[in-house]
């Protein structure tokens, strides 16, 4: 980040933060328009909730602590970060990237669950839903883990060092991911 | 972002070809789009040509069956709003001119610059390999709908719909990351002295139209990803049978399809408001003003998309506040329509090619926007939906945003882009026969609409009703013809000047903004120190200087500085 | 300076879970309205935390907010206009 270019027109906020900031303002309504149709298309059908019973409540459950508790993880990596404390940085982005496996690796067990017992995303417009909401989310989920370990090796190489303000943005983003499943997941498991 | 001032020269292709500098970036997009544009200049003519002699043989290419022409009128579509117009009212236009208007270097994201272009470029690839796989290219219109977008079964076509599908949600990744980049670029690396309300209208146009699409393409995102699961995985979002609602579908694409025709606008808008004032030696009048009304219509975009839905199968009490909305944006973009003509207003007026282009996107657009107002009318829409007025309608103003503005600003920033300037002559004679021919195609079509001719069929000629029909729509292919066959006089244009033209002074044009103080064509990081910015950019015949301009970043002299103060005191 | 911040960082996590558990609790024990209407307030609240918290919207400009506001008026608008279609049917 050039910091002349930063005071040039003495904006306060830096170019990478006004740039990821952008880039969630467009995912939003992506997650939006996917949860708006979701909300009507289930509030104008019957019988949802017989389907949405044979959904695993419990994994779930567990998924959600997951995901808080990585944007904990990630959020104290960023305070680290502040400090120049790399080492922090690496231990917190590899729990986070932990926290983060463990999810995706709960939602496979769910799939392959769900599957076997015969609930495929052709088995109508509820499992449509599910499969495609928790599906977009788990690619994006996927995508943060990708960026937080490319943060986290140079954050163990001592690369990190020149690009600090990284694992901030990174962590925003992130952030976003775990904000959409506190909304996922009353949705699907609780409703 | 480190700034580096100096270092090693880049290699061929380092600084043609993966080159982070906005404006061998924008040149690129510029290119690719002028490729698009002959394949979709050709899926018109074959279009054209079947509806005006059904079931014959098209010159150069035979005869056009019934699913082709469906795959011809899809691609038409596509390949004009996302390949032709994006890439080059905001990609190549907004890449070149906002650093450059800023007083900046390059973008604020060099490398997601070239990033996005590299996207867009796979994404140009995947829609032509789309055209070649079995069953052929997308069929189901532009707006895709389902039932008969989301099963292979309704179209015959399996892959070619599906890279359709990828292609676009490669586009919109590609503009997306650009109108972040856009957007961070104007809020952090202005030049000093360059306050929000100096920049020039078509910066301001540009990150209107950036915002615009940023907030809009999300639902449509999703809809992609949700069609191309029923087409692939079995999902049932739009098929009745499985639950689902090929309704939503319509709402989703609507509440980016809307908002996005504004996205195409606003740069043309932004072009032709430079243009004229440099050629009006006048300031754009209401120039806040306009910025204002240009952000409300931005808002009003997002509330207005169900009139594209009226006979749908809408819920008829929807019908009204959309109608309502719809009435109310042409509101702020009449205003911005008269602020443009009183910009003219007693100017001294030179009709050069720019300005010629620039005068004829603002008629063709009134004449748009006009019978725009006829179709957000449900009682009268009911009868023109899906018929060729509307066809004619969205035409005439789209035509005036990319290929009228898109024009303009061709001609007008071609000695800032490649050093060189363009034959007048020739500029002249394209305008006028672009022009005309394309009120003789577009005119009649009004017509032919109101007669009730429907879009989207291959052979008119099978109904009855519509047999009157076939001279008109036969002088419409001929003008076609000659619209599409006067454009050469622009490629010749374009590559002659590119290698035998005049060379281009810095400021050909004698204009105020920023980009007009440096070489033609820039230097790599544009400015060879960062300039100081200490006026708004349309002081033309200022009382302050001799000449009938003044640049942005000249200070006033001192004698004339003070003269100035006596005068106000 | 960074103990309280850290510190902070895992208040904001203690209640996130307990408000997880009120969810779960809410969904077993309420009627089903009122365990919906309880349920997305905890979500709302859940989000506002983390927003305002771990993405520091509290500590940023007005633009920050306005990025995440206008879309979600947007999605508002939208949702709310899909009801007659798909919800008030007949």
């Amino acid at each position: 980040m050039n910091a002349e270019t930063a005071t040039m027109s003495g904006a306060a906020v830096p170019p990478g933060k006004t740039g990821t900031w952008w880039f969630l303002a467009s995912e939003i309504p992506v997650f939006g328009g996917l949860i708006a149709s979701y909300i009507v298309v289930r509030l104008g059908s019957a019988g949802w909730g017989e389907s949405s019973a044979h959904l695993n409540f419990t994994l779930a459950l567990i998924n959600t602590f997951l995901l808080l508790t990585s944007s904990m993880t990630v959020v104290m990596a960023h305070a680290a970060s502040e400090e120049s404390n790399y080492r922090s940085v690496a231990n917190f982005l590899g729990l986070t990237i932990l926290l983060g496996l463990g999810f995706l690796g709960v939602k496979a067990v769910e799939y392959t669950t769900e599957i076997a017992h015969g609930f495929t995303p052709a088995s109508g417009i509820f499992w449509s839903f599910y499969f495609g909401m928790t599906g977009l989310h788990g690619l994006h989920v996927l995508a943060g883990i990708i960026v937080n370990v490319v943060l986290w090796i140079g954050a163990l190489k001592g690369s990190l060092a020149q690009n600090s303000h990284r694992v901030e943005l990174a962590g925003l983003y992130w952030h976003f991911v775990d904000i959409v499943w506190i909304f996922l997941f009353p949705l699907l498991y609780l409703a | 972002m480190s700034s580096e001032t100096s270092h090693a020269p880049l290699g061929f292709w380092r600084s043609h070809v993966f080159s982070t500098d906005h404006k061998v970036i924008a040149k690129q997009y510029l290119s690719l789009a002028l490729f698009w544009a002959l394949m979709g200049g050709s899926t018109a003519y074959l279009i054209r040509w079947q509806i005006a002699y059904p079931d014959s043989e098209a010159p150069g290419w035979g005869y056009v069956a019934p699913d082709v022409f469906n795959a011809l009128v899809t691609m038409h579509g596509t390949i004009m709003v996302f390949f032709v117009a994006m890439p080059i009212l905001l990609a190549a236009f907004g890449n070149f001119l906002i650093p450059l208007m800023i007083g900046a270097k390059d973008m604020a994201f060099p490398r997601l610059n070239m990033l996005s272009f590299w996207i867009f470029f796979v994404a140009s690839v995947v829609l032509v390999t789309s055209i070649f796989v079995p069953g052929g290219p997308a069929a189901a219109g532009w707006t895709g709908y389902p039932p008969l977008s989301a099963k292979m079964e309704y179209t015959g076509v399996g892959w070619g719909m599906n890279l359709w599908l990828l292609a676009l949600a490669l586009e919109f990744a590609s503009f997306l990351l650009g109108g972040v980049n856009f957007l961070t670029t104007a809020m952090n690396m202005r030049a000093p002295g360059l306050t929000w309300f100096r920049l020039p209208v078509v910066v301001w146009m540009q990150l209107t139209a950036a915002v615009i699409f940023l907030l809009s393409v999300g639902p449509l995102i999703a809809g992609a990803v949700m069609l191309l699961m029923d087409r692939i995985v079995g999902t049932t979002f739009f098929l009745p049978e499985g639950g689902g609602e090929p309704l939503l579908w319509q709402h989703l694409f609507w509440f980016f399809g809307h908002p996005e025709v504004y996205v195409l606008l606003l740069p043309g808008f932004g072009i032709i408001l430079e243009v004229i004032s440099v050629f009006s030696r006048k300031p754009v009048f209401a120039y806040r003003p306009i910025i204002y009304a240009t952000i409300v219509a931005g808002f009003l975009s997002f509330v207005v998309w169900a009139h594209h839905q009226y006979v749908s199968g809408l819920d008829p009490r929807l019908a009204m506040p959309f109608s309502i909305t719809t009435i109310i944006i042409s509101v702020p973009f009449a205003f911005v329509i008269f602020s443009i003509i009183a910009t003219l207003w007693r100017a001294s007026i030179t009709f050069s090619s720019p300005m010629l282009f620039s005068l004829g996107s603002l008629g063709v657009f009134i004449f748009g926007g006009l019978t725009g107002i006829f179709n957000g009318s449900p009682p009268v829409d009911i009868y023109i939906h899906d018929t060729y007025f509307v066809v004619a309608h969205f035409h005439y103003t789209l035509f005036s945003a990319v290929f009228f503005g898109s024009f303009a600003g061709i001609y007008f920033w071609f000695p800032k882009m490649f050093g060189r300037m363009m034959n007048e002559t020739l500029g002249k004679i394209h305008f006028w026969l672009t022009f005309i021919f394309f009120n003789s195609v577009f005119i009649p079509m009004h017509l032919v609409g109101l007669r009730g001719m429907m879009r989207r069929i291959a052979n008119p000629m099978q109904y009855e009703f519509l047999k009157p029909l076939e001279p008109l729509n036969q002088f419409i292919t001929l003008s076609a013809i000659l619209l599409l066959l006067s454009q050469f006089f622009f490629v010749i244009n374009f590559f002659m000047s590119l290698v035998r033209g005049k060379a281009a002074e810095r400021n050909p044009w004698q204009a105020n903004t920023l980009e007009w103080t440096t070489d033609s064509p820039p230097p790599h990081e544009n400015f060879s120190t960062t300039p100081t910015v200490y006026r708004g950019p349309y002081e033309y015949s200022s009382p302050d200087a001799e000449e009938d301009w003044l640049p942005q970043d000249r200070p006033l002299s001192a004698p004339r500085a003070a003269a100035r103060q006596e005068e106000s005191s | 300076m960074s103990d309280s911040h850290s510190r902070h960082y895992l208040m904001i996590w203690i209640w996130l879970l307990a408000l997880v558990l009120v969810s779960v609790a809410a969904a077993s024990i309420l009627p089903k309205v009122q365990a919906l209407v309880l349920i997305f307030a905890v979500a709302i609240v859940k989000a506002l935390l983390v927003v305002r918290n771990y993405m520091h919207l509290k500590n940023e400009r007005a633009i920050i907010y306005a990025l995440v506001l206008v879309p979600l008026a947007f999605v508002i608008i939208l949702l709310f206009a899909l009801f007659p279609d798909f919800v008030y049917r007949g």
